[in-house]
């Protein structure tokens, strides 16, 4: 009765007998990428329940997994649900199917990038891509450099001055934290599997 | 034998952390040795954009240690779940054998890792902790908070209860505080959004700090370096565009346990709280070394 509501009120424009007749291909990608058995979600809307991203995400992630299921690729993958996933695992360690949620999203992230989809939330996957920088060259990251980078990436160098100059004051910046070398070659052979 | 991972922020914006629990470990008798050559887990930003380096920074990690034969004590909640979840999916011999290709080094046996409110909470520790007290915390009326991540790891069996852990008020009371129970102690604070949507990430903790003040707490104590920055950072925010109630000084649980072992501001770093601690600590103060070197 319930899964049946939820289904109904899915806020996208899916055409449920169109999707029925649609494929498994999307729903087996998801799965093989993240090792998670999405087809065992049963809509009991506990991980919505849990989220406190909820409210920003246009589906919500029992939503996202339906949508999964149906194989609406196109309306998944441009969603902003995993965007606003902030990994805090509350779905992951509550749904009663013993599915990772947290790491599904991950893993729709990844397929959304790959396959061209601009991101919700440009900045977020910036300051990724500015953080994993800052892991290759040094191994370790200062927040003295991912922060200036980040503020010259968006080209607001002023930006946060006098937050930085009061964690200077109060003994809470390094300098040198760095490895002396880097990551370069961990990095080279995950692109070269990829 | 067991090493430290510190990881990344304890050597920054945590440095207060680090600091405290080499001293509380110091003061208890335990020598602390750091993972020799750690590199960064690659916490939040590896497992958002790739997968196999989500497995490979951490893994590195774990490979150093194991070649060691040692297990690893860990202290911040980002990098204690990265690398947790990276040995138990490394469980799957297919992931286990790509990722050992990726970091090019032996991957194998088993090493246990622990995180810092695991190894404290050992019986001998916490005893040791009640009876070797040299300063009162009485009447300092504290709220533990855990935030997300400490003890949300899927299909880990963790050191502690899932949506009610209990290990820093168990440390707490030995040290002598009074330990409030509130309900918010395991809502997250957003901190991954504290660079890239302050106003989500303030409205988030101000959420918990309302609460907090609410339950009548004069302090929160924390293990996780993001949650102690975000909350404090909040406050110190807020307090630069408004005129705000007294904060609530957010520290960390090896801080508090150096106060009642008699630690000053040269070993706890108190005087690094962004949003001030001064007229929660000062009172603590009066029959002790300088506690808070004001700046
Ligand atoms: S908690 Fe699990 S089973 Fe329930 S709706 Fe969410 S994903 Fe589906
Ligand atoms: S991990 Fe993501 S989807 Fe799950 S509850 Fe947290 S924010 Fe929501």
């Amino acid at each position: 009765m319930e899964a049946e509501e939820t289904v109904a009120a899915l806020p996208h424009n899916v055409q449920r007998d169109e999707c029925a007749a649609g494929s498994f291909d999307f729903i087996k990608e998801v799965e093989d990428h993240s090792g998670e058995r999405i087809s065992r979600c049963f809509q009991c809307d506990k991980c919505a329940t849990g989220c406190p991203m909820a409210e920003h995400m246009v589906y919500t992630p029992n939503e996202l997994f339906r949508l999964i299921q149906l194989g609406d690729q196109a309306g998944v993958l441009a969603s902003n649900t995993f965007w606003y996933c902030i990994s805090c695992y509350t779905c992951s360690v509550r749904c009663p199917n013993d599915i990772d949620i947290a790491h599904v999203m991950d893993s729709v992230r990844e397929l959304a990038l790959r396959a061209g989809y601009a991101p919700a939330l440009t900045q977020a996957r910036d300051f990724h891509r500015i953080f994993l920088g800052c892991v290759r060259r040094f191994g370790r990251v200062s927040e003295l450099e991912l922060m200036a980078r980040y503020n010259l990436h968006r080209k607001r160098p002023f930006q946060r001055l006098s937050l930085g100059w009061t964690l200077l004051r109060k003994g809470r910046l390094e300098f040198w934290p760095f490895r002396r070398r880097g990551l370069r070659e961990l990095f080279k052979r995950v692109e070269e599997l990829r | 034998m067991t090493h430290f991972y510190p990881g990344c922020t304890l050597s920054s914006s945590g440095k207060a952390y680090s600091r405290s629990l080499y001293w509380v470990f110091q003061r208890l008798g335990r020598q602390i040795e750091e993972l020799p050559d750690w590199s960064c887990c690659g916490a939040t930003s590896a497992h958002a954009l790739d997968r196999d380096l989500a497995y490979a920074l951490p893994a590195r990690n774990l490979a150093i240690a194991q070649e060691m034969r040692s297990d690893l004590m860990v202290a911040c909640s980002a990098c204690y779940h990265r690398l947790k979840t990276t040995q138990q999916a490394l469980g799957n011999p297919e992931l286990q054998k790509r990722v050992q290709q990726l970091v090019d080094r032996p991957l194998h046996g088993s090493l246990q890792i622990k995180n810092v409110l695991e190894i404290l909470t050992e019986e001998s520790y916490l005893e040791r902790i009640h009876q070797e007290r040299t300063h009162e915390l009485a009447g300092l009326k504290v709220a533990c908070y855990y935030g997300c991540l400490a003890t949300r790891i899927p299909r880990v069996a963790g050191f502690d209860r899932v949506e009610n852990p209990t290990s820093m008020e168990r440390l707490a009371s030995a040290a002598g505080a009074n330990v409030l129970h509130w309900p918010y102690k395991t809502e997250c604070c957003g901190a991954s959004l504290s660079v890239t949507n302050e106003a989500l990430s303030l409205t988030m903790c101000d959420r918990i700090l309302q609460m907090a003040r609410r339950c009548g707490a004069d302090l929160l104590v924390t293990s996780c370096p993001f949650c102690q920055y975000n909350l404090d950072w909040a406050q110190w925010k807020v307090s630069q565009e408004e005129a705000q109630t007294k904060a609530i000084p957010v520290i960390f649980i090896t801080q508090l346990l150096g106060l009642a072992l008699g630690g000053g501001d040269k070993e706890l770093m108190l005087s690094s709280n962004l949003a001030g601690a001064e007229h929660v600590l000062c009172p603590l103060a009066r029959t002790r070394q300088p506690l808070l070197v004001q700046k």
